[in-house]
């Protein structure tokens, strides 16, 4: 501004100087404590099958089997993992997760107009999965989703179904269901997870998790989750996101560095009132390369 | 590469597979109405932003540490007054952080001390020394002319600059169409860059 500075020049150092207020953490869990908030970086109620540690020395990931109980119980994160971009990759979705099975413990199972199963059900977009190198065309080789099955199983006490087959879980939401056509090399799935609904008042909100597991006896946890849910869509608001073209959809792609972790990549976009996201820990034979090409076999919204 | 035995859902336990989703707020407000704790997520989505804007506006620490505690509580305590119908989570949560900046300055009986933010250089090399002088100084004379437009025009410009919100949400905010909010904001931007030119 050596010269009249021109607008321009007055935003840039503006936001510059905005940008560079930050919030501590001190701060931000001093405030969180007047508010009677629990430090969500550090202790949280969730439901958890035994020892649910984040820390490094987790058991692999297991999807639930129908006999098992989910009892409620409490954890503690370790206070080194405070990192901003830790906290926005990992803790952040364990407190929503734990929010939403918290939500749907208190919930009765909803009306006649939202309950589970009312009306006719829509038409999957897709019916079979295979199996195949991601960057092959799809084989029907491997796996493909069984015929319908009559008998849909019944949700856990907290009214969560798991376990589903694509077409079960199609039967139980309004929206279809658009499922990938082709998986990474090696992946199995999917398993599917139904919660909901209602989350909102005069809205049945549902939430399709489908999580795709590498059958690697060496790398046994590696594993992918692609999530459906008819909820309003919020861009990402952090720096990293980016927006990015894959298979004809414009996808909010965020890579998410972690301090002592590896590395989250989320994939998120909406359509036609839904919002899809894909998400994969980076490691082993998940790359990015491999997590976009696993989107572009989600078929775009017609 | 060393593999971390942990898995993308590993807080949600082993037996209930979870999401990542980046839930949309007016879906964590249903919870955050139903479990006070349940606001947790909407509390650190929002805090770093909200800080940024009333930290701006009043100058210090220690006051921003208060104005966003009160806006948090306000918010907490009345999550049943928003309706997702009239605008965005985020729109109505600055208001009621622009109202408890202006709150906070009338009981101080002063104008924000919006010249006291100080900048940390901790991170200047000293080959910037030179460059950070003139941007420090370009900075001060800037904060300097803000405090010196009226106060619904400083709230304009640190909506715009300090919390992401879109044209319409700062609207929301100042009771405004987004279509003023535009115009508005150029013809500050405007009287700044006079005020400055006019410093020299």
């Amino acid at each position: 501004m050596s010269e009249r500075p021109d607008e321009r020049r007055i935003e840039q150092v503006l936001q510059n100087e905005i940008d560079a207020i930050r919030l501590s953490a001190a701060q931000r869990t001093r405030v969180a404590a007047r508010l009677g908030l629990e430090d969500g970086a550090t202790t949280m109620a969730t439901t958890s099958q035994p020892e649910p540690s984040i820390d490094a020395t987790d058991t692999p990931h297991r999807l639930p089997r129908d006999s098992e109980e989910v009892p409620m119980r409490t954890y503690t994160l370790p206070s080194r993992r405070r990192h901003a971009l830790e906290w926005l990759g990992g803790v952040a979705a364990i407190v929503v997760v734990a929010l939403i099975l918290v939500a749907i413990f208190r919930e009765p199972t909803g009306d006649g107009e939202t309950g589970v199963g009312a009306g006719a059900p829509p038409t999957a977009t897709t019916a079979a999965t295979t199996t195949a190198p991601i960057a092959q065309e799809p084989t029907a080789t491997v796996t493909t989703i069984p015929a319908t099955d009559d008998s849909m199983p019944t949700p856990d006490d907290s009214g969560v179904y798991k376990g589903l087959k694509v077409e079960q879980a199609q039967q139980l939401v309004p929206f279809p269901l658009r499922m990938p056509v082709a998986l990474p090399d090696g992946f199995q799935g999917p398993d599917i997870m139904v919660v909901g609904p209602p989350f909102e008042s005069g809205r049945a909100v549902y939430q399709v998790s489908s999580f795709y597991t590498l059958t690697d006896a060496q790398q046994p946890s590696v594993s992918l989750q692609y999530t459906q849910m008819n909820a309003s869509f919020n861009p990402p608001s952090d720096d990293e996101a980016a927006l990015v073209q894959i298979g004809g959809k414009d996808v909010w792609k965020s890579i998410l560095p972690r301090t002592d972790a590896l590395p989250i990549a989320t994939y998120t976009w909406a359509a036609d009132g839904v919002v899809y996201q894909v998400v994969a820990q980076i490691e082993g034979p998940i790359t990015a390369d491999t997590l976009e090409a696993f989107v572009a076999s989600i078929p775009a919204a017609e | 590469m060393v593999r971390e035995e942990r898995s993308i859902n590993a807080g949600s336990g082993e037996g209930v597979p979870g999401t990542v989703v980046a839930v949309p707020d007016d879906l964590l407000v249903v919870h955050a109405r139903r479990e006070r704790q349940a606001f947790a997520p909407l509390y650190q989505r929002y805090a770093g932003p909200v800080y940024r804007f009333v930290r701006s506006r009043l100058g210090t620490d220690a006051a921003a540490e208060d104005v966003l505690a009160d806006t948090m509580l306000w918010a907490m305590e009345h999550l049943d007054r928003f309706d997702p119908q009239r605008g965005s989570f985020a729109a109505w949560l600055f208001t009621i952080a622009a109202r408890r900046a202006t709150d906070h300055v009338r009981r101080q009986g002063r104008r924000p001390r919006i010249l006291a933010r100080l900048r940390r250089d901790a991170d200047t090399t000293l080959d910037d020394v030179e460059e950070s002088l003139i941007q420090r100084d370009d900075a001060q004379r800037l904060w300097r002319a803000l405090a010196r437009l009226p106060a619904k025009d400083q709230e304009l410009i640190l909506l715009r600059y300090s919390t992401g919100l879109s044209s319409v949400e700062i609207g929301a905010v100042l009771n405004m169409p987004a279509s003023t909010v535009r115009v508005r904001l150029m013809r500050v931007l405007r009287r700044l860059a006079k005020d400055l030119g006019g410093e020299r």
